[in-house]
């Protein structure tokens, strides 16, 4: 069938096929994935992670990701952030400082809860953006691929490879019980914010017993082609087309050796020098300085 | 008797988000009171084409217009749904409901229809679908798939749209379902007056049911008119990889006997050769 512009359909997404990202090699973007991701856990200062967003937004851009898609993520990233900033209110941490920024009855906003909270909640802002990014950006093979060649056991990235796969099926549904619902007249957007979650609800009845009744084809698929979950065939190793046919280039090599040698950096100036804890950053000092004069 | 258009399409092209260009450009009309199936092969944009006539995909440019309803602007989908139904190939896809009332009552709900008539057209769709009042209670998912199919298309019913699409109501169906299924769509056709637009593979169903033909490839209409014309193009539908029912293929290769190329039933391929039995040999 003939194309108008080219787009290749990632996990949650499309970009277009000639994407800058697809030029990387699945490892170097798997690695990508986990710095941009998981760095950002060890860091405790606000600043350097929103840093990490920027970057990350950047990468976004480049590999032209469609920005607006990102505007269904927002209810989920401003509930994570109410629940966060809840908790840390009503059970706050570290109060003996006794900096108070303001009081609701018996319950006292403390400053140090306030700033972990923010701490947190950019972490997590970073880990989600970074996933959004990279299950934007790569097919479920490029996963699979990234994971084969990092040496994970066959299990691991075989039981990856089927949530990948049931994830898709399942997005898939969705999608068409939402068709269907619309060919009988619903229209989502007169419904109340209680009624889109009710509404929800739902959907998760056909969801679930499509899934149960595809699991049971997958398993009886698996178990007519003689599947065993092992890496080994006959004792040598399994075979890996796709493996094979992907080889890291020279950019591939460069980006790793840049992202592990950045992950070292940080890991010792976290571990031994200390820079990044919420009390030594320049945000959480100046904060405290405007406020309380301290 | 002149029929009134009830769908005209025009121009209509659609894209994928990925960028397939499923639908390459058709115009084509439907009339009110028609039986029409949708042939070609997979992936010729069968049900891409019905679920652009219905509005749930939003054609990329072209016009449609259901009953005097311009489908690609309208932003009352209220309104498209009460005249265009499309019941889709899964069943499982379409059913939410906690029990098989619900399921039946939840379109007319959704159109803020008054409770009580919303019973009335719920008693009557069932009735029409041939599911009984004694299983109303019952979860829809537990019922064996052609029950399944026919709660799906009940609930379409209860909104009583002029036409109803049904994506391959027989795939996956033994026989004796596949009769039912379509012995059902052609009463909704013939006595409540529905225009029905079914999408099958199976062209003894075509053969049998439908009263015009659309076939498609590649996202355009290759043929269309009533079903003996379309069968009785051999070439053309060689070219769209559809093989005529055996009786029209053996009709066909009898044609040097005298036998018409457009037989589409073996009753009437008994009649012909009854009458060419009375001729005298040689002539
Ligand atoms: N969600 C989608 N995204 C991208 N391309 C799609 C999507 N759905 C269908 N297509 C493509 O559009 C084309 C037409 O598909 P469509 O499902 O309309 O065909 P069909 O005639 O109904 O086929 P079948 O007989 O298999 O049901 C195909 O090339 C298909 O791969
Ligand atoms: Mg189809």
């Amino acid at each position: 069938m003939e194309q108008t512009r080219k787009m290749q359909r990632t996990i949650i997404g499309y970009i277009p096929a000639e994407s800058p990202m697809y030029a990387l090699h699945p490892v170097a973007r798997l690695i990508l994935f986990l710095a941009t991701g998981l760095l950002p856990l060890f860091i405790e200062a606000p600043e350097y992670n929103v840093l990490f967003i920027i970057i990350i937004f950047f990468m976004l851009k480049y590999s032209h990701v469609n920005l607006s898609r990102l505007k269904i993520f927002l209810p989920m990233m401003i509930t994570v952030g109410i629940i966060i900033n809840l908790t840390y209110f009503f059970f706050p941490i570290n109060t003996e400082e006794g900096l108070i920024i303001f009081s609701i009855g018996r319950f006292n906003a403390h400053f140090h809860s306030f700033m972990w909270a923010m701490s947190i909640y950019i972490r997590i802002i970073a880990l989600l953006l970074a996933s959004i990014f990279y299950f934007s950006t790569n097919r479920e093979r490029d996963i699979l691929v990234g994971f084969r060649t990092l040496g994970f056991p066959f299990i691991v990235s075989y039981f990856f490879g089927l949530i990948l796969r049931s994830a898709g099926i399942f997005l898939e549904d969705y999608a068409i019980i939402r068709e269907a619902e619309q060919a009988r007249g619903l229209d989502v957007r007169n419904l109340s914010f209680g009624g889109k979650v009710k509404h929800f609800s739902m959907y998760l009845v056909p969801l679930f017993t499509l899934s149960i009744r595809k699991c049971e084809d997958i398993s009886i698929g698996l178990f007519s082609k003689g599947t065993e979950l092992s890496g080994k065939v006959d004792g040598k190793k399994r075979p890996d087309y796709l493996k094979h046919k992907m080889k890291l280039q020279r950019t591939d090599k460069w980006i790793i050796a840049t992202i592990i040698a950045a992950s070292l950096a940080v890991v010792y100036f976290d571990l031994v020098v200390d820079s990044f804890s919420l009390e030594n950053a320049w945000l959480y000092r100046t904060l405290r300085h405007t406020w309380f004069n301290l | 008797m002149e029929k009134s258009k009830i769908i005209e399409v025009k121009d209509l092209v659609f894209c994928y988000p990925d960028g397939t260009k499923a639908i390459e450009d058709i115009s084509i009309d439907f009339y009110d009171g028609e039986f029409i199936a949708f042939i070609g092969t997979n992936g010729c944009g069968k049900t891409t084409f019905s679920k652009c006539l219905n509005g749930i995909l939003k054609a990329t440019s072209g016009t449609i217009k259901v009953n005097g309803i311009d489908v690609v602007h309208t932003k009352d989908c209220t309104e498209l749904v009460k005249n265009i139904g499309y019941v889709f190939q899964n069943p499982d896809h379409q059913l939410f409901n906690n029990n098989i009332y619900d399921e039946i009552a939840y379109a007319p709900r959704n159109l803020r229809i008054p409770e009580d008539e919303v019973k009335q057209r719920v008693t009557e769709a069932a009735a029409i679908a041939g599911v009984t009042p004694e299983v109303f209670e019952e979860h829809p998912f537990f019922q064996v798939k052609g029950i399944r199919q026919r709660i799906a298309i009940a609930s379409i019913l209860s909104l009583r749209p002029k036409v109803i699409i049904v994506d391959e109501p027989t795939t996956g169906q033994d026989y004796k379902q596949s009769i039912e299924v379509m012995e059902f769509l052609k009463m909704l056709n013939e006595k409540h007056g529905h225009t029905i637009i079914i999408i099958t593979h199976e062209m003894d169903i075509v053969a049998e049911y439908a009263k015009r033909v659309v076939v498609m490839t590649g996202g355009r209409v290759l043929s269309e008119g009533s079903v003996q014309e379309v069968f009785a193009q051999t070439e053309l539908l060689e070219k769209a990889n559809i093989k005529p029912p055996q009786v029209t293929r053996l009709a066909q290769r009898l044609e040097s006997v005298g036998f018409d190329n457009n037989i589409i039933s073996p009753e009437k391929m008994f009649e012909q050769w009854r009458q060419l039995a009375k001729q005298p040999v040689g002539k």
